[in-house]
């Protein structure tokens, strides 16, 4: 492990877990990998969970 | 991309199942597995031994090589991580280079872990053999990269663990260049007074 | 110590610091910087008449600055080697009007002025890396008062006040009128297990016993003396520790559960007054004490930075050195042929820093006495001709084993004594370049397609590592833990050598589920290189999905060697997946991954 970042602004963002299908809100800090386990059926196996911006609203 | 290699495939290949006493057969049905290596393609040997680790079976292993000129030989028996040295040392001495060994684990893996399934264990055993008689048939003889060591070793500070290494290895003939930032060896151990729990002076 | 000046094998360079190092394990050549110490230690008879005329007075840092120095001195009398340094900075030496005393009082003629900076090199088999620690600063916590009042010290300070060699010989004196206090109150975990950043967060381990011993030294040799001790709770975890705090407790030492929020000094009395809510009581107290001992802790010197770029060391976020493996590598650094020894490594106590120095010393020398290292054949080995001088695989090894240049178009080399065959450079290369001696991708890839020959919708592909997640799955035979029997595993040395090419020729051949596991994080055999395979991993994540394939159907997993549990756990929540995973998915699959293919000839 080398000299691992741990501080910096927590980016909030959703986590999907792809054992059990739980989602929920959780966060990153950027350009940091972190070794995280779904709250519910402890698997490593998740992935962040990519905000779709919403279209623009037309005037 | 995948890299080739050379032309050198396994032609001639020995199976050795092992029955571990009764760890693997009991589960596994290894005379099975044995006809089912026998199939498969490259492999001219296929036979069953009761510890195959033991003095015996790798007396048999050893014959096998020099009899029927086995260019391969993969050994289905317990995890790698315990005998591959035993087997690649079996090997060595019987004339194959150590790195044309390959293992299926067929005890950790396989008869431990589902002794309640005995149909579905032999067939996974048989899975087993197949991919290391598939991953064994590529094996490339190597050789292992020597690398001299000087016996000189370097101690960067001079604090009570580096005196402490620093006697160790010199006490053991080995020459060791001893580094110190400050003006004297000593560091903070020096400074204290007496130590923790049989109070004595530290120095 | 005297015992290292006399070693005919021991080479000591005292003034020195390590300036670079370049070569591997068995052969490292490593540049030493030594300053001038302006007096030849060899000559010197340490007699000390030189200092008797030096004019300059200094405050004396091994006495925590409670002694002074003279320009030209000996830090204390048992300094080894056993010779006098001058401090150039303050000596006065050859300036316009030149001082000259000391070279005129030496006897020996031993004292040099114009003694100069060396800078050597040495060839070494090993290095062992005991570069020790700092004592904390106490200055940032403000309301203990260290900076306002004489009478509140840090431990360390203490130390050399109770010393029979130091600054009163011995005497417990109080600073502001010399005269012995009657009450010394010490206040635990300055600066250790402090959140709130001005202090480390960690235990620094010995502050506990060494107030235990201060407790026990000065009830026997001052039994008026009243000792009090404020401490959140006392760590006595070692042999002999549990004895000694009874002892300190029998001989009238009060231990106090809560950290005084402040302390003052009664101006007229220089007395000293702490507030602190008692934890037992749950009251608010006032004590008085004539004296304060800051129980100060342990942190990384500022200074390791340097040696650790030199040596590629690795850190752990509390700043110390980071061993190879928490168990069964704890003196090793990941950097082959370098080893830990004392508190570099971590906090720690005389007793487990000389018994760390063993072991580090005992695994050099299994090294050396052979006077050889083997270097097992899994290294990789480049073809100049593939390579596209990308430096992927540079960025990628966890060892700086690689060079390639990008610029002048030089094509990637290994340093096969460094290489240790993790595999993570072959599975980041694009261009296929890259062979992973033993772990070719014919090798991984003919493994995998045997698997898959016959129902491998029936299969779970498994890629594991040998360390952890494969030993994982050996310790749940071991402990019998029954899973269901579809997955089939493929060992490689590090999960850092799933390339995804695998991955995506497993699902292409017809695997319902691709399984992807390694050591947990700060665990990896390979410095980081499972981070490699996460981020590989994600990637791949996005790529399945925008082939309209379930990501669920690759799992990544970390599973240490003493998992056997989590082993089965996983093993019974991918067949989960498995049982999902419909036929027609997976002939989708195969159709939209056709591409993805590899071709090696088919052995099964």
């Amino acid at each position: 492990m080398s000299d691992a970042k741990t501080k910096g602004p927590r980016i909030p963002c959703r986590y999907k877990c792809l054992r059990c299908g739980l989602v929920w809100e959780g966060s990153y800090v950027k350009g940091v990998m972190e070794e995280l386990s779904c709250p519910s059926c402890a698997s490593n196996s998740q992935r962040r969970l990519k905000e779709k911006k919403p279209p623009a609203e037309k005037e | 991309m995948i890299q080739k290699m050379g032309d050198g495939l396994g032609e001639r290949v020995g199976v050795f199942v092992c029955e571990c006493g009764m760890n693997i057969s009991d589960t596994v049905d290894v005379e099975a597995v044995r006809e089912f290596a026998e199939t498969l393609p490259g492999v001219v040997h296929a036979s069953v031994n009761k510890y195959t680790c033991s003095e015996p079976g790798q007396q048999q292993i050893k014959e096998t090589i020099r009899e029927k000129n086995l260019d391969r030989i993969v050994v289905a028996a317990c995890t790698p991580r315990m005998h591959e040295p035993t087997f690649r040392a079996c090997a060595e001495e019987a004339g194959l280079n150590p790195y044309l060994v390959e293992m299926a684990n067929i005890r950790e893996h396989c008869s431990w872990v589902h002794t309640k399934e005995k149909a579905a264990a032999t067939e996974k055993a048989k899975d087993l053999v197949r991919m290391a008689v598939a991953r064994g048939r590529y094996l490339e003889p190597q050789t292992e990269m020597e690398s001299p060591v000087i016996r000189r070793a370097l101690v960067v500070g001079g604090g009570v663990a580096g005196i402490q290494a620093s006697l160790d290895l010199a006490d053991s003939g080995i020459d060791v260049v001893l580094v110190e930032k400050q003006s004297t060896l000593g560091g903070v151990m020096a400074q204290l007074d007496k130590t923790f729990p049989t109070m004595d002076c530290p120095t | 110590m005297a015992d290292v000046a006399r070693h005919p094998r021991i080479e000591l360079h005292t003034l020195a610091t390590v300036e670079a190092a370049s070569g591997s394990v068995g052969n490292f050549k490593v540049k030493i910087r030594q300053k001038p110490r302006y007096v030849d230690v060899d000559a010197c008879t340490a007699c000390g008449d030189c200092a008797k005329v030096c004019p300059v007075l200094l405050p004396n840092e091994f006495e925590a600055g409670l002694m002074t120095k003279r320009a030209i001195h000996q830090l204390f009398p048992q300094a080894v080697p056993a010779a006098y340094v001058i401090d150039m900075d303050h000596c006065l030496g050859t300036n316009p009007i030149a001082c000259g005393k000391c070279a005129e009082a030496c006897g020996v003629h031993c004292i040099d002025y114009d003694d100069q900076e060396k800078v050597f090199e040495v060839e070494v088999g090993t290095i062992i890396v005991a570069t020790g620690q700092d004592v904390m600063d106490p200055t940032p916590f403000e309301e203990y008062g260290y900076t306002r009042y004489e009478n509140v010290l840090t431990s360390l300070e203490f130390e050399r006040l109770i010393s029979p060699l130091g600054p009163t010989l011995g005497h417990l004196i109080k600073l502001s009128d010399r005269t012995l206090p009657k009450t010394v109150a010490f206040i635990q975990c300055v600066g250790s297990r402090c959140d709130d950043g001005r202090g480390k967060p960690y235990c620094s381990n010995i502050c506990c016993m060494n107030t235990i011993k201060d407790s026990l030294l000065i009830r026997d040799h001052w039994p008026d003396v009243e000792v009090k001790i404020f401490y959140i709770d006392i760590r006595a975890f070692g042999k002999g520790f549990e004895d000694m705090y009874k002892r300190s407790k029998a001989a009238g030492a009060k231990y106090i559960r809560g950290i005084p929020g402040e302390v003052m000094e009664d101006p007229e009395t220089k007395e000293l007054i702490l507030h602190v809510e008692n934890g037992d009581t749950g009251r608010l107290e006032e004590h008085r004490a004539e004296m304060v001992i800051l129980s100060v802790g342990m942190e990384a010197p500022a200074d390791m930075r340097k040696l650790q770029t030199i040596l590629n060391l690795q850190k752990t976020p509390d700043g110390f050195y980071l061993e190879a493996h928490p168990k069964l590598l704890p003196v090793d650094a990941a950097t082959k042929g370098v080893f830990f020894a004392g508190t570099a490594e971590g906090p720690k106590d005389v007793k487990d820093s000389v018994t760390q120095a063993s072991a580090a010393a005992a695994r050099a020398l299994r090294l050396m006495a052979e006077g050889k290292v083997h270097i097992p054949a899994i290294t990789s080995t480049i073809d100049e001709d593939l390579c596209k001088f990308c430096e992927v695989c540079a960025k990628a090894c966890p060892y700086g084993a690689i060079t390639v240049d990008r610029k002048t178009k030089k094509p990637a080399v290994v340093a096969e004594a460094a290489c240790a065959g993790c595999g993570t450079c072959g599975a980041e290369c694009a261009t296929g370049a890259i062979t992973m001696k033993h772990f070719t991708d014919e090798q991984i890839i003919a493994q995998v397609d045997a698997m898959l020959a016959d129902r491998p919708e029936e299969k779970i592909v498994v890629f594991a590592c040998n360390w952890c997640s494969y030993a994982g799955g050996d310790f749940a035979g071991v402990s019998r833990l029954q899973y269901p029997p579809t997955m089939r595993l493929v060992r490689t040395m590090c999960s850092g050598r799933v390339d995804k090419k695998f991955v995506l020729h497993a699902f292409a051949k017809g695997a319902p589920v691709v399984l992807v596991s390694g050591c947990h994080y700060v665990d990896c055999h390979y410095i980081d290189a499972n981070r490699w395979t996460q981020k590989r991993v994600e990637r791949l994540w996005d790529q399945l999905e925008r082939k309209g394939i379930r990501p669920e159907r690759l799992q990544l997993e970390w599973i240490s060697s003493a998992e056997g549990a989590k082993f089965q756990t996983v093993m019974e929540a991918i067949e989960k997946i498995r049982r999902t995973v419909t036929p027609e998915e997976i002939e989708h699959t195969k159709k939209v991954l056709e591409k993805n293919l590899l071709e090696v000839p088919i052995l099964v």
